[in-house]
C-alpha cells in the first residue's frame, strides 16, 4: 500500500513536470498558431470575396441550429464590405470517393454564388482530384446558384449549371451537394 | 563500449528499417516524398536524442516497476513539443505528417532504446545510440522517400524531373508501393552493405 | 522437352519437368507438362486476341506486342540476375503477357503496358519464387497496379470506332447513356478493356480448355452462377443481369484468371469455394462498391485466401481419426 503511494507521487511528479513544460511551450506557440489560422481562414474568404474588409463568424449555437437541417455545414462567416454584408462564407464537409472533401462556398448577398474553393480533399490523383487541379471546375460555379441550387451537367455553361467532371461523378457530386446545402441554408436562414 | 560500434549498430547491424522493421506505421506512411522524410527524420531524431539524454539520466532515480509510464511520459512530452513547434513554425510539414507527428510516442523504435539501452548506459553514451538509430532511421526513410517521389511523383524535393508529360506511377505514392519498394530496397541493403559489414 | 525424358546426352538421369504441379492423389501420368499447358492456354486465347484485332485494329496489334515481348525481357533479365536457371521457353510468361494486354484498354500507352508486365513478372512472379509459387495471378496483379497508378488512363476505354465510351457496366452505375444491344456483347462490339469486349470467343477458347482439360469447368460456372444469383439477391433488376455476365471482365476473369494453377487451390472442394467466392465478391463490388468493375480485385481477394481455403479443405487421410 505504501509502496503503491509512492509509486503514484513518483508518477505525478514526472506528469506534473511534464505538464509545467507542455505549458511554457504552449503559451509561446499558441498564439502564433492563432494568428496564422486567422490570417488563413481571411485569406482563403479575400479570394472569394476581394472586396471584403471585415468578417464576423457565427457562434457555435447559431450553427448548430442550421446544421440541424444541413448537416454538412460546419461554419458560417458574415463577409462585410463598408460595413454593409455583401455575403457568406460557409465551410461545407460532404462525403466524397476518397474521404471528406471541405468545400469552402461563397453565396452572395444576392444569392448568387460568389465562388467555391475546396480546401481539403484526397480524392483521386487524375479524376476526382480535378475539383482542385482544374481551377475551371471552381471557375464554372461563379455566379451560379441565384435560383436557388445548382446542377452539373456537360461544360457547365446553362444557368444554374456547373462543370461535370467526367469520370469524376462522385467527387463532382460531393462538392454539389456541399454547395446546394449551402445554398438552401443562405435562402432560408440567412437571407433575411 | 566504443562510439563507432553504437554508430555501426544503429546505421547498418540494428538499423531499425531495415533490419528490426520497427515503427512501420510512419515509414510507410510518411515517405511519399523526400520532404516529409526529411521532417519525419527530423522530429524522431529530436525526440530519440532528447528523451534518451533524459531517461539515462534519471534512470538511478526510476522506480522499475513504473519505468515504463514514466518513458512513455517523457517522450510523449518531446513529442508534444516538436508538435507544438511544428505547428507554429512549419504549418506544411505538419500538415503533411499529420498524425503521425503525435504517432511518433507509440514508435515503438523510441520506447525501445530507452529501454533497452537509456535506462542502462551513461548520458553521452546514450545520446550517441539515440543520434546512431536516429540516423539509421533517417536513412533508410529518405532512401525510401527518394525513390517513392521519383517513380511516384516524378519529382525530387518537389522539382519535376522529367518534364510535362511525364506520369508517374501513383501506386508507389500509397502504402502498398511503399511495402513494395520497401522490401525491394532490404533486399538490396542486404546482398550489398549488412552482408558485407557482418562478414 | 515435355518433362519425363531422360536425356542419353547429360549426366542428369531425370530431367524433371520445368515445375510439378503439386495436386492430391491418384496422380495419373500423362503427356502433361507446363510447356504444353501453357501452350493449350494460348490456343485458347487466339481467338479473343484475333477479335481484339478485329475489334481495336493496331492498338491491340501494338499491346500485345509490348506486353508478350516485354514479359519475356524481364523474365529472361531477372532469373538471369537472380542466377536462376532461365525458363522463358516454358511460355507461362507469353500467356501472362498475353492476358496483361487484353485487359487494358486500346488505348494505353506502351509504356504502361510495359510497366505492367515487369509488374506481372518480377514482382508478382519472381520475387515470390517464379512460376508455380506466385500468390497471386501475375497479369491481375499488375492490372491492380496500374489502375492505382494511372486511374485516368485504364479507365478511358474506347469503342472499336475509336470513340470514347463507357463500358456497359460502366453505363448501368452512372444510370445514364445507353446501353449497348445484347448481340453487340455478344461480338465484341462494345466498350471495355481490348480482351473482354467479345463473350462468344472468350467462350469458344474457354471450352477447348475445358475440353483440353486444362482447367475445371465447375470454376468458371459457378464463378458466373454464384455472380448472377448474388446479383439479384441484391435486387439488381433480372434485365440488367445480362449485361453483368457479358458486358464486363466476368467471361474472361471466370475462364482464364480464376482457374490459373498457382493462385487458386488445390483440393477439388476448396476449387468450388475459391470460384463461389469469386462470384460473391465480385457481385458485391459491381453493386456496393464505387467501380462499375469487380471482378479484379475478387480473383485477387481470393488468391489471397487460397492458402486459408486449402487448409480447411485438406481432405482427411484414410482411417484418419478426428
Amino acid at each position: 500500500m505504501k509502496d503503491t503511494i509512492k509509486l503514484g507521487l513518483v508518477l505525478l511528479l514526472v506528469t506534473s513536470i511534464a505538464g509545467g513544460i507542455l505549458a511554457g511551450v504552449n503559451s509561446i506557440t499558441s498564439p502564433v498558431i492563432a494568428e496564422r489560422q486567422r490570417m488563413e481562414s481571411l485569406s482563403a474568404i479575400l479570394e472569394l470575396f476581394p472586396d471584403a474588409d471585415d468578417s464576423v463568424e457565427y457562434d457555435e449555437g447559431q450553427i448548430a441550429e442550421i446544421s440541424a437541417s444541413y448537416p454538412s455545414i460546419r461554419e458560417i462567416t458574415e463577409v462585410i464590405s463598408d460595413g454593409e454584408t455583401i455575403g457568406y462564407a460557409i465551410t461545407t464537409v460532404t462525403g466524397g470517393y476518397g474521404g471528406d472533401i471541405t468545400t469552402l462556398v461563397g453565396v452572395k448577398a444576392d444569392g448568387a454564388l460568389a465562388g467555391i474553393k475546396v480546401l481539403v480533399m484526397s480524392e483521386t490523383p487524375g479524376l476526382g482530384a480535378r475539383i482542385v487541379d482544374e481551377p475551371a471546375f471552381a471557375e464554372s460555379f461563379q455566379n451560379k446558384g441565384a435560383g436557388g441550387s445548382v446542377t452539373p451537367s456537360g461544360e457547365g455553361a446553362g444557368e444554374d449549371e456547373v462543370m461535370m467532371l467526367s469520370g469524376a461523378t462522385v467527387s463532382t457530386n460531393a462538392v454539389v451537394k456541399g454547395v446546394n446545402e449551402a445554398l438552401d441554408a443562405f435562402a432560408n436562414y440567412l437571407s433575411n | 563500449m566504443k562510439i563507432s560500434t553504437i554508430f555501426k549498430n544503429g546505421i547498418i547491424k540494428e538499423n531499425p528499417v531495415l533490419v528490426q522493421l520497427i515503427g512501420m506505421c510512419s515509414v510507410l506512411a510518411i515517405t511519399n516524398t523526400v520532404e516529409n522524410s526529411l521532417a519525419m527524420s527530423a522530429a524522431v531524431i529530436a525526440v530519440l536524442l532528447l528523451s534518451n539524454i533524459v531517461i539515462s539520466s534519471i534512470r538511478k532515480l526510476i522506480p522499475s516497476k513504473i519505468r515504463i509510464p514514466i518513458f512513455i511520459v517523457i517522450i510523449a512530452t518531446f513529442v508534444t513539443m516538436v508538435e507544438m513547434f511544428m505547428e507554429a513554425y512549419a504549418v506544411d510539414l505538419y500538415r503533411s505528417l499529420g498524425i503521425f507527428i503525435p504517432l511518433i510516442v507509440v514508435n515503438c523504435l523510441i520506447l525501445a532504446r530507452a529501454e533497452s539501452f537509456a535506462s542502462k548506459n551513461g548520458v553521452f553514451i546514450s545520446a550517441m545510440d539515440g543520434l546512431a538509430m536516429g540516423l539509421g532511421y533517417s536513412i533508410a526513410i529518405i532512401a525510401l522517400g527518394t525513390v517513392r517521389e521519383i517513380f511516384g511523383s516524378g519529382s525530387f524535393l518537389g522539382m519535376s524531373l522529367f518534364g510535362e508529360n511525364f506520369q508517374a506511377a501513383a501506386v508507389f505514392v500509397s502504402p502498398a508501393g511503399a511495402f513494395i519498394l520497401l522490401g525491394i530496397i532490404i533486399g538490396i541493403f542486404n546482398v550489398t552493405i549488412k552482408n558485407k559489414a557482418t562478414n | 522437352m515435355d518433362g519425363k525424358v531422360i536425356d542419353p546426352t547429360s549426366n542428369d538421369t531425370v530431367v524433371l519437368d520445368d515445375m510439378l504441379i503439386v495436386s492430391l492423389s491418384p496422380h495419373i501420368k500423362s503427356d502433361e507438362s507446363v510447356k504444353r499447358t501453357m501452350l493449350d492456354v494460348i490456343i485458347a486465347l487466339v481467338p479473343a486476341m484475333i477479335g481484339s484485332v478485329y475489334f481495336f485494329g493496331f492498338d491491340a496489334i501494338r499491346l500485345l506486342l509490348v506486353t508478350v515481348v516485354a514479359a519475356l525481357i524481364f523474365e529472361y533479365g531477372i532469373q538471369k540476375l537472380f542466377k536462376k536457371p532461365v525458363r522463358i521457353m516454358d511460355l507461362s510468361a507469353i500467356v501472362t503477357g498475353i492476358l496483361l494486354a487484353l485487359n487494358l484498354p486500346a488505348g494505353t500507352p506502351w509504356w504502361v503496358a510495359a510497366f505492367g508486365a515487369a509488374f506481372a513478372i518480377i514482382i508478382v512472379k519472381e520475387f515470390f519464387g517464379g512460376i508455380g509459387q506466385n500468390f497471386m495471378n501475375p497479369a491481375l496483379g499488375a492490372r491492380a497496379a496500374l489502375v492505382a497508378s494511372w486511374p485516368g488512363i485504364m479507365s478511358s476505354y474506347v469503342n472499336p470506332d475509336g470513340i470514347s465510351a463507357a463500358t456497359p457496366l460502366g453505363i448501368l452505375k452512372a444510370g445514364e447513356g445507353n446501353l449497348p444491344a445484347i448481340q453487340s456483347m455478344i461480338f465484341g462490339d462494345i466498350g471495355g478493356v481490348i480482351g473482354e469486349t467479345s463473350a462468344i470467343l472468350l467462350l469458344i477458347g474457354g471450352v477447348y480448355l475445358i475440353i483440353r482439360n486444362v482447367i475445371d469447368w465447375k470454376i468458371p460456372v459457378l464463378y458466373i452462377g454464384t455472380t448472377t444469383v448474388v446479383l439479384m439477391l441484391l435486387g439488381v433488376d433480372s434485365s440488367n443481369l445480362i449485361f453483368h455476365v457479358l458486358g464486363g471482365g466476368l467471361i474472361l476473369g471466370a475462364f482464364f484468371m480464376a482457374t490459373d494453377y498457382a493462385s487458386s487451390p488445390v483440393t477439388p472442394k476448396g476449387k468450388m469455394i475459391f470460384a463461389i467466392g469469386c462470384g460473391l465478391l465480385t457481385a458485391l463490388f459491381r453493386v456496393k462498391g464505387g467501380l462499375p468493375e469487380g471482378v479484379s480485385y475478387a480473383i485477387l481477394l481470393m488468391n489471397v485466401a487460397t492458402p486459408l481455403i486449402e487448409k480447411f479443405t485438406r481432405p482427411k487421410v484414410f482411417g484418419e481419426v478426428k
